[in-house]
């Protein structure tokens, strides 16, 4: 193959005149008819690679990957047991407020932190608010007027309370 | 049948109807060449068997995107470039050795190759070549055996054409003091 780019004969025998004196050939051989065969036995490989497509989790499973599902999975567990306990953990305090305000035998408890009952209600959704009203209407219907009085005079607010 | 010119076998690929036909063509067109590039870098003739395989598969795969920015040609060298050179990096660590030890390896394999036909000469030739590091091995086999232009090397192996020239210099004068002192 004749090449102007290519290093030319007297520039290799200048260079290199041992290497240029030996004949230029593959020493290598191949299998009798292996250039043949070639095609056929690549288009095989190529059925036989679309059979046995590999299921999308194979890729995620390989070990280049493995560390980096695994931190996303350590993740999004670290993030739901999270979220489970920190939705727990208000509801529990909710309900500790709540029982606060209503006592043993469905009577009010006058003694209970008005602030955190304030801070509660105004951290309920409406639903549960109006959930909590309908449920404490039949508790407050089991006070008695005198209980009302006194509490009204003890705490000395402006309080409204139609029945 | 292998007159057919690189564009003429891009444009049949791309019509899905003569798709398969244009890969076979490629085939034809390249196997033999790119089987030898292949074989002088990873010596044994199953890898190499592989090798042209794994190539010619990725080069199916991803024929249908080449934006013909460079020759087909080299970049279907490239493919089999990378493949060879991914192939040797996972026989290095594989075996935890450090460069030199893969490439005696290979040289032992050329010893025992049942499917080597070269004389002595040709013989200390190929082990000479092995001495060489890997990218000087690539320069020196591209120019010497396939001849091919540096601009064309330069765009398989993403090196600028000067430093292929100082390769190939470099690899020539390691291998002739090699010949010189057997």
């Amino acid at each position: 193959m004749e090449n102007p780019n290519n290093i030319n004969n007297d520039e290799l025998k200048k260079l290199a005149p041992e290497l240029f004196k030996l004949e230029k050939k593959d020493p290598f051989a191949v299998p009798p008819e292996y250039f043949d065969d070639f095609t056929l036995r690549l288009q095989n490989r190529m059925n036989q690679k679309k059979k046995t497509h590999s299921p999308w989790f194979y890729y995620i499973l390989k070990p280049k990957y493995s560390v980096a599902i695994s931190l996303c999975i350590i993740m999004i567990v670290s993030g739901v047991f999270y979220y489970n306990y920190t939705q727990k953990q208000a509801a529990n305090n909710n309900d500790v407020y709540w029982d606060e305000v209503i006592g043993d035998n469905n009577t009010i408890n006058y003694n209970f932190d008005e602030n955190s009952l304030a801070e509660t209600l105004a951290d309920l959704s409406p639903e549960t608010e109006a959930e909590i009203l309908i449920n404490s209407d039949q508790n407050i219907k089991s006070i008695s007027t005198e209980d009302l009085d006194d509490y009204i005079k003890s705490n000395n607010n402006d309080v409204f309370y139609e029945n | 049948m292998n007159s057919q010119s690189d564009s003429e076998i891009l444009k049949m690929f791309r019509d899905e109807n003569s798709r398969n036909y244009a890969f076979n063509l490629l085939v034809k067109k390249y196997q033999q060449q790119l089987y030898w590039h292949l074989r002088r870098l990873v010596i044994d003739h199953d890898d190499t068997d592989d090798l042209l395989q794994n190539t010619f598969i990725k080069v199916f795969e991803n024929l249908k995107s080449f934006r013909e920015d460079s020759k087909l040609y080299t970049w279907i060298y490239r493919i089999a470039t990378n493949e060879a050179l991914a192939f040797l990096k996972s026989k290095r660590n594989k075996f935890f050795l450090p460069f030199v030890d893969v490439e005696s390896s290979l040289s032992n394999t050329l010893i025992a190759d049942d499917l080597f036909d070269g004389d002595e000469i040709q013989l200390k030739l190929q082990k000479a070549i092995l001495t060489l590091p890997e990218k000087q091995r690539l320069v020196f086999n591209l120019k010497y055996y396939q001849e091919m232009k540096y601009e064309d090397m330069a765009d398989v192996l993403g090196t600028s054409v000067g430093a292929l020239k100082a390769s190939f210099h470099i690899a020539v004068k390691k291998i002739e003091e090699i010949i010189k002192q057997n």
